[in-house]
């Protein structure tokens, strides 16, 4: 049995390995990234303000029960 | 590997690196649809009686938006067949290119799950059932169902774009009321003329690609007359908020004459659409310049009906808002 001849193009020793991204992909990537951490950031915050406020609300309406005294530290049983 | 596979120098089954800019992703969110179901959502959440935390508010906008959005891209996901064969639509980024329709899915399947659960965990329920429910509608009702397979598309559609100023009342407080059902049948009964208008000088678009839009399937003299009845229906519905008691005279006055010149334009586009039919039956000479004045009429129904919504809610928004009352002024200027 003979050799098999390889007809698939030569590779370029000095080619990176896997794919290249042209100039326009790159910064496109780029962009997409900064818009991503943006969006996840405005998300961060957006929770934090919203939970403070939420817990905040929560307290307050606790201590016009009178669950929870105004110092907001409940008092243990006295021994 | 054959040179067919090899793209770029590189195989072809590598993964393509896509280069869809950040506004590729904004246009897939359907800006406009988006600002009027947060115009409208405000609203709701302003005339409700509860008053919102504005920390709250802004999550409830934001979700809305978001929530919107998403069910903007996912409808441009499900309908990049047709959008690729009109006009108005093809340069959207999927039919463009732009996006990969796999993408456009994933974009819009994660902003509906994480605005929905956003609205429930910082919200409410019951608000969060709301969004679930419109981009629910909006994609399995209306895109997958009613829009390529009945004329009554546009009607039945209409529902999905009535649910934001529920969604803004019920982060208010947490319910829903005659009140923002007011609201949400005032939107309902103006997307129809709006659609319709702007559907009378695109109806080659919506044929060429099997749309069945009412002036595709039942002719255009049928949309006129539908566009006209709608009209007439939006009048009295705009007037509800003040007959309620949830809006005051600034807001009569301004709906009064508002719906009023809606009613005009309505008139005119059946007019002008008569004009033009009875030309094309004579096969007088008038056809090609009555037609041209019949889409100048729909054109100017649509961009006027584009400005009557935002006059209404932006009326109601200022007036409840602002807590402005005709005869606190009257007073003021010595004449109550």
């Amino acid at each position: 049995m003979g050799d098999k001849q390889d007809h698939s193009p030569k590779k370029d020793p000095t080619a990176p390995e896997g794919m290249v991204l042209t100039p326009e992909q790159v910064s496109a990537r780029g962009k997409r990234n900064i818009a991503i951490a943006l969006s996840l950031l405005a998300f961060v915050v957006l929770v934090f303000a919203a939970t403070y406020v939420r817990l905040s609300g929560n307290i307050e309406s606790r201590i016009k029960d009178g669950s929870v005294p105004p110092s907001g530290v409940e008092e243990g049983p006295t021994s | 590997m054959t040179t067919a596979q090899i793209k770029n120098g590189h195989p072809a089954s590598l993964p393509t690196v896509s280069e869809a800019t950040v506004g590729d992703y904004l246009a897939l969110l359907k800006p406009t649809l988006m600002s009027l179901a947060v115009f409208t959502g405000l609203v709701g959440m302003i005339v409700a009686p509860q008053s919102i935390h504005p920390v709250i508010g802004l999550v409830t906008l934001v979700c809305l938006s978001v929530g919107a959005g998403a069910a903007g891209a996912l409808n441009m996901w499900y309908d990049a067949d047709i959008d690729g064969g009109m006009k108005r639509t093809r340069n959207r980024p999927i039919p463009s290119g732009r996006v990969a329709p796999g993408e456009a899915l994933g974009f819009g399947a994660v902003l509906s799950v994480g605005s929905v659960a956003t609205m429930a965990l910082l919200v409410n329920y019951v608000a969060a059932l709301l969004l679930a429910l419109t981009i629910i509608f909006y994609l399995f009702v209306y895109t997958m169902w009613l829009k390529r397979r009945t004329v009554h598309n546009t009607v039945l559609g209409g529902v999905c774009g009535a649910f934001p100023p529920l969604i803004g009342w019920a982060a208010a407080t947490g319910s829903i009321s005659v009140e923002p059902l007011i609201l949400a049948l005032l939107v309902f009964l103006w997307q129809p003329p709006h659609f319709w208008a702007l559907s009378l000088y695109r109806s080659l678009d919506y044929e060429k690609v099997g749309i069945p839009m009412l002036p595709v399937v039942a002719g255009k003299a049928a949309t006129r007359r539908q566009i006209l009845i709608y009209a007439l229906a939006t009048f009295p519905a705009s007037l509800l908020p003040y007959i309620l008691g949830f809006a005051g005279e600034i807001y009569f006055a301004i709906a009064f004459a508002a719906s009023l010149v809606l009613v005009f334009y309505a008139l005119r586009v059946w007019m002008t659409g008569r004009t033009a039919d009875r030309a094309m039956a004579e096969q007088s000479a008038m056809v090609k310049s009555t037609q041209v004045q019949a889409d100048h009429a729909a054109r100017k129904l649509f961009r006027f009906s584009t400005l009557y919504l935002f006059i209404i809610f932006a009326v109601l928004l200022v007036e409840q808002g602002f807590g402005l009352d005709i005869r606190d002024w009257l007073t003021s200027w010595g004449l109550g």
